[in-house]
């Protein structure tokens, strides 16, 4: 469940809190969510008070007895699958119309702060085209923030959207991110335009430094490649002078490219670029296209099957390998890379977007693979189980 | 601009097979076809063709933006120049010229085993140690050579000891070499090495039969058998890897290289360096000339052989590097700057490494130390007991030296496509032809290096998977299985 519908009930305002499926003696400050998944759980309800003064809102089953609600807003109605997905520390957002979303989920490696819809380029197969912010984007992410758990947030990415385009505003982000979550690697996702602004860069090094990551597309080896896929003119040289800022600086800066027609038929000369221009970044990562969004819009040009471009990105990623540039393939099943680059996958597709198929019953190395995008239209043609690894 | 593209700097020139090479200001190189070579300058090639990417992405031409290219190519062109920034970090202190051996070419000039007025004084090793940690270089690596520098060895420790107390505010990373024959070992030197952290440089020419042909002790026969002897004990004490031999290759030796090369795999040495002899010192006297001295051609076809040879021992599972090989290979494959003093532009004498005589004079290199003893005192930067570390460092002879030593001005060097991964030996031009400039088309010194820089570029043009994984293996110190990934 990334989100899920309710009955509303007294909710005025959108609620933030985190959740708990037992209600504690005290309270730590925090609002609270509590999932009443069975009636039981609402009798205890009368005499938590301390934990009753944070008490935020209830998620609650089918057929509960609403008076014993006892004037809490609640989400009535929600599904007991729904509630079991619910963890001790998630974090939800309420919205006054039964709308509940997990902001944060317990646990999982791919958390994200999602802080804006703009940005400054439009790449071919973006999966999730620019749109205008919500106003309240901003406080909604610090309030976030404010109710993780630091001793238990190891990762946390921030995306969008392109996070630059929020200028000073990313760098106190990062820096909150930083204080509030001191063991937590945080993982910036950007087109680093923007950072070609040499004092932008440092800023934002400092306010990141060391817990700071940054994970930056490059497409091509040339303008005239990177370009035509990020769908700006400029964003090339932009780029190039960002990452050498930010080598510099000493920030550790990863790559990314997506696989498609526009980017696999000169995968080689792209990893050759990079080892003689970009040497010091710490990883590549070749990622499965995500067939929605603009992907999907051009699916006619841009479509591959993974499984009819496995051996030039075994080519590639050997390149790199060699060469002590860690390269790594994202969103890709193992079944469509070919055997020696099996140990460079990652199983990186997020929990509720990942999706195997009937064919991946009786795969042997199901545990280690990421299946594909539940998200997409398209997957590959050539899926099949392999024996235990 | 009426051309569709702009051409940026880059050299080019044939390759033996008929290929045109061309090379950029970083070092990035791409091979092609003569035909195509000609369409590049005819402004023939489409925009977005596979070959127009080829070079654009590696900035031979541009036909959008031409500034952030040139901002690109400088900053490469420093990466490359890296091994400028810290200045000299290879110091050789030749702490006596006294030897108990009497190989037949000997670079060294060896003096008779028990004359010890070609000792290095205590003093004048206090002196040494003085201008050393005077060098801004952040690492320091002091080689002890001689004759043999065991036959000095409290000079050794003296200079030890100094340079260790002096690091404890100078906080550089040290380190320490000695050079030594291995006859002359002894269980004390050993634990006082290990103790220290120092490892071991040697020579082996090759099996019994070879090394002991011109490797002959001063009382008589050959050191073979001590050597084997005493390896055994270094390595018992000091550790497998912290002793490494150099092999030098007569006339004499040549046609028996994988017989040599067999004997380094046998005692289970890491590499090999391939290296032609250097005619200074004893190995010009007229007696050996004729076990000596062969044209560099005959040179540059057993080192051809011979290096596939060992590419074949890898692939068979023999993990031996040439380490001639994996310096050029660096050089032409990798964008950083690799530190190897005989080959760099400026030249690495004097900037690179440097040599302290047992008595104190300083000469930018070995073979400007032997002209000296021949009677040539050319390339005398000074004295450590008389002159200031600035003195000696800026000294005219150093600044003339670095002036006629850029290959990128050098008369034929200056538009050779092999430049960035060549330099220049003003000490050796000057030695052989005269004259620190040299003359190029009758320079061994070119012949050999454009030889085998050519020969590696086929062998990476023919980019067979094999070949590839071997080099790299070498380039990035892993074993083959590392390379290739299996191993994680």
């Amino acid at each position: 469940m990334r989100e899920a519908f309710g009955r509303p009930l007294g909710l005025k305002v959108p609620v933030m809190g985190v959740v708990t499926t037992r209600l504690p003696w005290r309270s730590r400050g925090k609002p609270l969510v509590y999932v009443v998944d069975r009636p039981e759980a609402l009798k205890s309800l009368p005499f938590r008070l301390w934990s009753r003064r944070v008490l935020a809102a209830l998620l609650t089953g089918p057929e509960m007895t609403e008076t014993l609600f006892d004037g809490i807003p609640a989400v009535a109605d929600l599904s007991p699958a729904e509630l079991a997905e619910l963890r001790d520390g998630d974090v939800v957002l309420i919205h006054p119309n039964g709308r509940v979303i997990v902001a944060y989920q317990t646990g999982s490696p791919h958390n994200c702060l999602f802080v804006t819809y703009r940005c400054n380029c439009l790449c071919v197969m973006c999966p999730q085209p620019p749109a205008d912010d919500p106003e309240d984007l901003w406080e909604q992410n610090v309030r976030l923030l404010a109710l993780l758990d630091p001793q238990e947030v190891t990762c946390l990415a921030i995306t969008g959207g392109e996070p630059t385009l929020l200028g000073d505003r990313l760098v106190e982000l990062v820096r909150l991110c930083r204080q509030q979550l001191p063991k937590a690697t945080i993982t910036l996702l950007t087109n680093a335009r923007k950072l070609k602004n040499l004092e932008f860069a440092k800023a934002l090094f400092k306010a990141g430094y060391p817990n700071l990551f940054l994970e930056v597309p490059l497409f091509g080896a040339t303008d005239t490649e990177h370009d035509e896929v990020m769908g700006a003119r400029g964003s090339f040289w932009d780029t190039i002078q960002a990452l050498h800022h930010l080598a510099l600086l000493g920030q550790p800066v990863g790559l990314r490219t997506v696989l498609h027609a526009l980017t696999v038929p000169r995968l080689l000369p792209y990893a050759e670029f990079i080892y003689r221009n970009l040497p010091f970044v710490i990883q590549v990562a070749f990622m499965g296209m995500e067939t929605m969004g603009l992907a999907e819009k051009n699916l006619d040009r841009l479509w591959l099957d993974p499984y009819d471009y496995r051996e030039i990105l075994a080519e590639a990623v050997r390149y790199l390998h060699r060469r002590l540039v860690p390269p790594l393939i994202y969103n890709h099943p193992l079944c469509v890379l070919t055997p020696e680059v099996r140990p460079f996958a990652r199983n990186t597709i997020t929990t509720w977007k990942q999706l195997y198929l009937p064919i991946c019953e009786t795969c042997g190395q199901r545990g280690e693979c990421g299946g594909v995008f539940g998200t997409g239209v398209k997957v590959s043609a050539h899926l099949k189980p392999l024996p235990p690894s | 601009m009426t051309e569709p593209y702009v051409l940026m700097p880059f050299r080019f020139g044939p390759l033996p097979s008929g290929r045109m090479l061309l090379v950029n200001e970083a070092g990035e190189f791409l091979i092609l076809e003569p035909r195509d070579f000609t369409r590049l300058l005819d402004y023939e090639l489409t925009p977005g063709s596979s070959l127009f990417l080829d070079l654009k992405a590696k900035h031979f031409l541009t036909d959008t933006q031409v500034a952030p290219v040139v901002n690109l190519l400088a900053t490469k062109y420093r990466t490359k120049k890296g091994f400028l920034k810290n200045f000299t970090g290879l110091h050789i202190v030749v702490v006596t010229l006294r030897c108990n051996q009497r190989c037949h070419y000997c670079h060294a000039s060896s003096q008779d085993m028990y004359d010890t007025r070609w000792d290095m004084s205590v003093k004048t090793a206090r002196n040494v140690v003085d201008k050393i940690m005077s060098s801004p270089c952040p690492s320091i690596k002091i080689e002890f050579q001689g004759g043999d520098a065991l036959l000095n060895f409290e000079v050794v420790k003296t200079i030890v000891r100094e340079a260790k107390r002096l690091n404890q505010k100078a906080k550089k990373d040290l380190s320490f070499v000695v050079c030594t024959n291995l006859t002359l070992l002894t269980p004390e030197i050993l634990a006082y090495l290990k103790r220290e952290g120092i490892t071991i440089s040697t020579s082996l020419d090759g099996p019994r039969e070879i090394h002991d042909r011109h490797r002959v002790l001063r009382t008589g026969g050959g050191s073979y058998d001590l050597f084997l002897k005493n390896l055994a004990l270094a390595r018992q004490v000091l550790g497998h890897d912290q002793v490494n031999p150099l092999a030098t290759l007569t006339r004499d030796s040549l046609p028996y290289l994988t017989d040599i090369i067999d004997e380094y795999v046998r005692l289970q040495f890491r590499g090999i360096f391939l290296r032609n002899i250097n005619l200074y010192g004893y190995a010009r006297s007229e007696r050996y000339q004729e076990s000596f001295r062969y044209p560099i051609s005959e040179f540059v076809k057993a080192y051809k052989k011979a290096l596939l040879y060992i590419i074949e021992l890898n692939l068979k599972g023999v993990p031996l590097t040439e380490d001639f090989a994996t310096i050029l290979l660096s050089r032409i494959l990798t964008p950083f700057s690799t530190g190897f003093m005989d080959l760099q532009s400026p030249t690495g004498a004097g900037i690179a490494g440097v040599v302290y005589d047992f008595n104190g004079d300083v000469y930018p290199c070995d073979e400007a130390r032997m002209l000296a003893k021949m009677g040539d005192r050319r390339f005398y930067m000074g004295n450590v007991n008389r002159d200031s570390y600035l003195d000696i460092f800026t000294s005219p002879v150093m600044q003339e030296i670095v002036n006629k030593s850029c290959v990128e001005i050098l008369p034929g060097c200056h538009s050779c496509p092999l430049q960035m991964y060549c330099g220049a030996d003003p000490i050796r031009n000057y030695a052989m032809q005269g004259d620190l400039v040299g003359f190029r088309p009758t320079s061994d010194f070119c012949e050999k290096h454009k030889a085998i820089l050519e020969f590696l570029l086929e062998l990476l043009a023919d980019n067979h998977p094999e070949v590839m994984d071997v080099f790299w293996a070498w380039i990035t110190n892993r074993s083959l299985a590392e390379v290739r990934g299996i191993c994680r």
